[in-house]
């Protein structure tokens, strides 16, 4: 009749009267609430961001390594390809019945710690990314000259470049490069708009660019007194001799799988070809263990907030026990002592994970740009779904399981004590 | 009906020399009895035995009709909930409540303290303001003042309120004039008392301090009550 209200309302004032100590155990719950829901969010929305980096394309095929290694190299920009395939090999694969279109990349050159891509029209063309979104430019038109640039949205926003800006590209991949391809100023030509992939992180040129400036070098070091002005490399031949992946295109995506089997066949040099997907979820596959690793660590720390939480209750009942009498005193039942204080646990877990989320949200907005920056992980800062929604039930629950041993012992106090207070 | 009745009361902790032994003690319903005697001398545990907190080893406690050892736990916590108002020697307010939700408390808890309550006043605020006014704690900015920062005399006056809201048959009152100096004692006896006697309570109240017993009605002195504590009985 009178008493779940009751209770609750006089566990909250008893909290708040003992307000001190009740935010130290909030507190504590909610870091590790955090903890656990940041865990999960960085989780999936790393997920999201990779799947979203690539779509559209069928295969991928470099030469021969492993799946992961060409996905990352070839999409990601995360390490580097073991070899390259020569241009008469992408120019048979390019002529297959079944392909519609190529995009060949030539990786390998930097420009101020962003990765230089060599690659065609195709690629402004063809590259599909986050379902079905094309690259667009903010500012300047494609590649157009041999000397032409274009640049991701986070290349113009941190090097601060505009259009028609010259620029120097540098030969292999260091954030300072001690072999700068000086003589050969490329100017920039276009900006493309933000992707939120590692497309803005790229520097574009074409694949005859990146030809021209390796023109007078020779196993990666330049031959002194063999230098060539741009005029000169202009008039030379600079159809590339290798390529370092292509991205392929398919009519049907059925014969996916066909020309996959002929690739890893191809008899005139070791190629490798995945499928997107494929290779995504062979990474998940990899990554699963170390998400698995975190989640758990994750929820033992909750579990340690939680623990805080039953030991400053159960440290708190000895100083509260002339409350308790007062209480019965009063007319409170035992099972109203019980009732106070597991509510008091679950107040307490509940403005945890309260705060909690709050902290999460603070966090995701202030660390989300970050992310993007250094990681290429965009972080969308979405509304709680079922997964949170079931931590913070599941924590809760807990926390009002728990209550249960102090509430017992008060409850048994409760018995013995009677109304007079025994200190 | 009696107030309060025990028969052949007999309690004690573990074996041995038991701490009460009481033939016969009655109040009548609406009667002011004082019981004195020194500290140890078994008050509180008379008390708990009239509160039905504890259960004697031998003999039949009555209180306002009903044998407690033929009730069960639960239907004597209803007893004391509804009918028996209780002020303790100090510590008898909670901290984190107002004055006034202090003294609304048991109607909180007892439907039939809180209808009771409601025959005096249109609702339970305005009732605990008509006691706490009585007891000379009329003053609205103390209404909503926390119980720590009164007096411990003005602390007392709350607790009486308490106990007397929802006019219980009977208080049960242990030294809740210890902490106070002489002038404060006075006052708050003549206010208890007037209280009582409008709510038509009866009031077993104990002390060791027997200059307060003329108050009362009738003055009984535990260790002539107590046959262990007798000389004689030695």
């Amino acid at each position: 009749m009178s008493g779940l209200g009751t209770i609750f309302g006089l566990a909250a004032r008893s909290l708040w009267n003992r307000r001190g100590t009740a935010l130290l155990t909030i507190f504590s719950i909610a870091v590790s609430v955090t903890l656990l829901l940041g865990v999960e969010r960085v989780r999936t929305e790393a997920r999201a961001s990779f799947a979203n980096t690539i779509s559209g394309t069928d295969l991928i095929v470099g030469a021969r390594s492993g799946d992961l290694n060409l996905l990352l190299y070839a999409v990601f920009r995360i390490g580097n390809a073991t070899n390259n395939i020569t241009w008469q090999t992408y120019q048979e694969l390019a002529e297959r019945r079944e392909v519609a279109w190529t995009i060949p990349l030539s990786l390998g050159d930097s420009h101020r710690g962003f990765r230089v891509l060599g690659t065609t029209p195709a690629y402004y063309e063809h590259y599909r990314f986050a379902g079905d979104r094309t690259l667009q430019f903010d500012a300047g038109g494609p590649v157009a000259d041999l000397f032409d640039a274009v640049i991701g949205a986070d290349v113009a926003r941190q090097l601060g470049y505009q259009v028609g800006q010259p620029v120097v590209i540098a030969h292999g991949l260091g954030a300072v490069s001690f072999m700068n391809h000086d003589d050969k100023p490329f100017v920039i030509r276009g900006i493309l708009k933000k992707t939120g992939t590692p497309v803005d992180r790229t520097v574009h040129v074409s694949l005859e660019a990146i030809e021209a400036i390796h023109a007078d070098w020779q196993s990666g070091t330049r031959i002194r007194g063999q230098e060539v002005s741009p005029d000169e490399l202009r008039a030379m031949d600079l159809t590339p001799k290798a390529i370092t992946a292509v991205l392929v295109g398919l009519k049907s995506r059925a014969a996916s799988f066909r020309l996959q089997r002929a690739v890893n066949e191809y008899p005139g040099e070791p190629l490798s070809a995945i499928i997107p997907g494929v290779a995504l979820q062979q990474l998940w596959d990899l990554v699963g263990v170390v998400e698995i690793a975190l989640l758990a660590i994750s929820a033992f720390v909750v579990l340690g907030g939680l623990l805080g939480m039953l030991t400053a209750i159960l440290t708190s009942l000895n100083e509260r026990r002339r409350e308790m009498a007062i209480l019965r005193s009063v007319g409170a039942r035992p099972w109203h002592i019980f009732g106070l204080l597991v509510s008091e646990a679950g107040l307490l877990a509940l403005a945890g994970v309260v705060l909690g989320f709050a902290t999460l949200y603070l966090l995701l907005a202030v660390a989300a740009p970050l992310i993007e920056e250094r990681f290429g992980i965009f972080v969308a800062l979405r509304a709680p779904g079922q997964w949170d929604l079931t931590i913070a039930a599941v924590v809760v629950g807990a926390a009002l399981l728990m209550g249960v041993l102090p509430a017992w012992r008060a409850y048994r106090n409760a018995l013995s004590d009677g109304l007079t207070i025994r200190v | 009906m009696s107030a309060v009745e025990l028969r052949d009361v007999v309690f004690g902790w573990g074996r041995g020399k038991p701490l009460l032994d009481i033939a016969r003690l009655e109040v009548a319903p609406g009667e002011r009895v004082f019981i004195s005697g020194p500290s140890g001398s078994g008050k509180s545990t008379l008390l708990g035995l009239i509160g039905g907190v504890l259960t004697p080893g031998r003999g039949t406690v009555r209180v306002l009709g009903e044998s407690l050892g033929e009730l069960s736990s639960a239907r004597r916590d209803a007893l004391r909930v509804d009918r028996i108002g209780f002020i303790f020697q100090m510590f008898n307010l909670l901290p984190y409540l107002s004055v006034r939700d202090n003294v609304a408390l048991p109607c909180r808890f007892s439907a039939r303290r809180r209808a009771r309550a409601l025959t005096e006043a249109t609702d339970i605020r305005t009732e605990a303001e008509r006691l706490l006014g009585h007891l000379g704690l009329s003053d609205p900015a103390l209404l909503d003042r926390r119980v720590t920062e009164l007096s411990i005399g003005q602390q007392q006056r709350v607790a009486a309120a308490r106990a007397l809201i929802g006019r219980p048959e009977l208080v049960i009152a242990d030294e809740p004039t210890s902490s106070l100096d002489a002038d404060a004692r006075a006052d708050f006896i003549a206010l208890l008392m007037s209280e009582c006697t409008a709510a038509g309570s009866a009031i077993v109240f104990v002390s060791h301090d027997r200059s307060l017993a003329g108050q009362f009605d009738r003055q009984l002195d535990l260790l002539e009550l107590n046959a262990p504590a007798r000389p004689a009985a030695a």
